[in-house]
């Protein structure tokens, strides 16, 4: 009998074989990619995505401690979804595990009647909303020239929320402040690796904690749902208009200060120079720092995106975000010829002063080439963006006018 | 030694069971690359489940080999995985001097004076292909 020849004869020792094969490529499939240090990318352009607990991919600059990166579409939406919401840890020890029958937050130090309040004592009390930024002081580090060391972020490193829950100075009253209260520093679960690592505690001024307009409160809730463990269950302290270094995650420990903290996180990190635009040059570093606060203006595209290709003689949709350290957005403009000529963009709803602007345009490419598209803001206040970004040791505060190119054909 | 050959019944089994593996196989990869199912109501989630747990996973680079790279892997991944050193951007010999130094002195990375230089060595190296 001649044996039948057929595509593929499937034996055993062959079944066998490919199905190893698939069993091994399907890791590479499920997207567990390595990097190794052959090939390393130069900064802002490794684009390692992984899944972490309760959050869609995002692009990893660390993972222990976790530093995640949204990527840039979750920014067409005015609130940016708690799974896409990027993730920024300083210290290895981060919580992982937290029991609300036991997890108490502790305000103490310089007040009357030092508390221990649960979960079910803060969602007793008045709740107030706030939808505001959380960006992080070193947002769009990766783009600085020349290259500073640090999280080698590219813009998204920010996000947009509602977040709900317990006014701070509400907290500080019903523990009662002493007189001379001067600062109250904020404390949350994550530890450090070694003795020797400073904790990660923040201070703000008294003033600023008590302050209506500033906001300030302990975040129970962001866009209605708990806090995921990566951007700080159970609670976290949300300052409005303010670098997120100060919205304290796992917010665990209140303590109110006679005097001004000192802590590492205070007055050796997180510095600005005293200058106009927080810049230095690299040679000729300010002699005097100051702890970074308040955000300031920014604009960015986020239709059409990057190198996108648009269809030439037909109207594209322009869009993106705005946002300032709380006073609002007074006007976006985009230019669609590297910043010679300006329109006016079209602002979108007024979620509060805190909060990203969306703003729209619309532009039909001429002809076909390429183009390079520009956005701008404006405040409230008066501030503008500048055409030339800045520069400091930190890589903090950058917010050049931004630029995307596009080629229309 | 003969080895018989299989019925086409056989074989037809064979490669429909290979598919059906490969097809789930690729349906799980899918589904854990796109998303997890919707999650409950908030209040529900807080009664339901007081305590919340995360298991965190890792992904940490392996380095080129180079000089005193094993100096670099036991005084550098301590308080921090190796990614966070593969993300930097090109550096050069002083910067990475700097920032060893830092490591050292400011949050005190158990690192013996003489293993300094060999470090920034190291690092240096990556960037040097």
């Amino acid at each position: 009998m001649t044996p039948q020849k057929l595509p593929y004869v499937l034996d055993r020792r062959a079944w066998l074989r490919w199905t190893g094969v698939a069993c091994l490529t399907h890791p590479l499939i499920a997207g567990c990619g390595r990097q190794t240090a052959e090939t390393l990318e130069p900064a802002g352009t490794s684009d390692f995505l992984m899944r972490f607990p309760e959050k869609v991919a995002l692009r990893v600059l660390n993972d222990r401690p976790p530093c995640l990166e949204t990527p840039w579409s979750y920014f067409g939406e005015d609130l940016t979804p708690n799974e896409a919401f990027y993730v920024r840890w300083h210290l290895q020890g981060i919580p992982t595990s937290v029991d609300l029958r036991t997890w108490r937050l502790k305000i103490g130090g310089h007040v009357e009647k030092p508390l221990e309040l649960s979960m079910t004592d803060l969602r007793r009390m008045e709740a107030v909303s706030v939808a505001a930024v959380n960006q992080c002081s070193g947002n769009s580090r990766s783009l600085a020239v020349p290259h500073v060391p640090g999280a080698q972020w590219r813009n998204g490193a920010m996000g947009n929320a509602r977040w709900t829950g317990v006014p701070l100075r509400a907290l500080l009253r019903r523990a009662g402040l002493k007189a001379k209260a001067v600062q109250a520093t904020f404390n949350g679960l994550d530890e450090a690796p070694l003795p020797s690592v400073p904790d990660f505690v923040k201070a703000l001024d008294i003033e600023h904690a008590l302050q209506a307009e500033a906001e300030v409160l302990v975040a129970y809730e962001m866009n209605g749902a708990p806090l995921p463990l990566l951007n700080g269950f159970p609670v976290r302290l949300v300052v409005p208009g303010w670098y997120a270094t100060y919205w304290i995650k796992a917010l665990s420990e209140i303590v109110v200060l006679p005097h001004r903290f000192d802590g590492y996180w205070m007055a050796k990190a997180y510095r600005i120079p005293v200058t106009a635009g927080a810049n230095e040059t690299p040679g000729k570093l300010a002699t005097k720092t100051e702890p970074i606060g308040r955000m300031n203006v920014r604009s960015f595209f986020v239709r059409p995106a990057a190198e996108e290709r648009l269809p030439a003689g037909r109207p594209c949709e322009l869009n993106g975000v705005a946002f300032n350290g709380g006073t609002g957005i007074k006007k976006v403009q985009f230019s669609t010829d590297g910043g010679a000529t300006w329109m006016d963009a079209r602002l979108g709803d007024d979620l509060g002063r805190y909060s990203f602007r969306r703003w729209r345009g619309e532009w039909t490419p001429p002809a076909a080439g390429e183009y390079r598209l520009q956005v701008r803001a404006a405040g409230n206040d008066g501030e503008t963006q500048t055409a030339t970004a800045n520069w400091n040791r930190g890589g903090y505060m950058r917010n050049v006018i931004e630029e995307v190119k596009v080629t229309a054909g | 030694m003969v080895t018989s050959r299989p019925s086409p019944r056989t074989r037809g089994v064979a490669i429909a069971l290979t598919l059906l593996v490969g097809a789930i196989a690729t349906a799980v990869a899918y589904w854990g690359m796109c998303g997890e199912p919707p999650m409950p109501q908030p209040s529900a989630r807080i009664a339901a489940t007081p305590a919340r747990s995360i298991v965190l996973p890792h992904d940490e680079p392996e380095f080129a080999p180079g000089p005193h790279r094993q100096t670099f892997l036991v005084s550098c991944t301590t308080c921090h995985s190796s990614r966070l050193i593969a993300t930097q951007p090109p550096l050069s010999s002083q910067q990475w001097t700097e920032i060893v130094h830092k490591m050292i002195a400011v949050y005190g990375a158990p690192v013996p004076p003489q293993n300094e230089a060999e470090i920034v060595e190291y690092l240096t190296s990556l960037r040097n292909e």
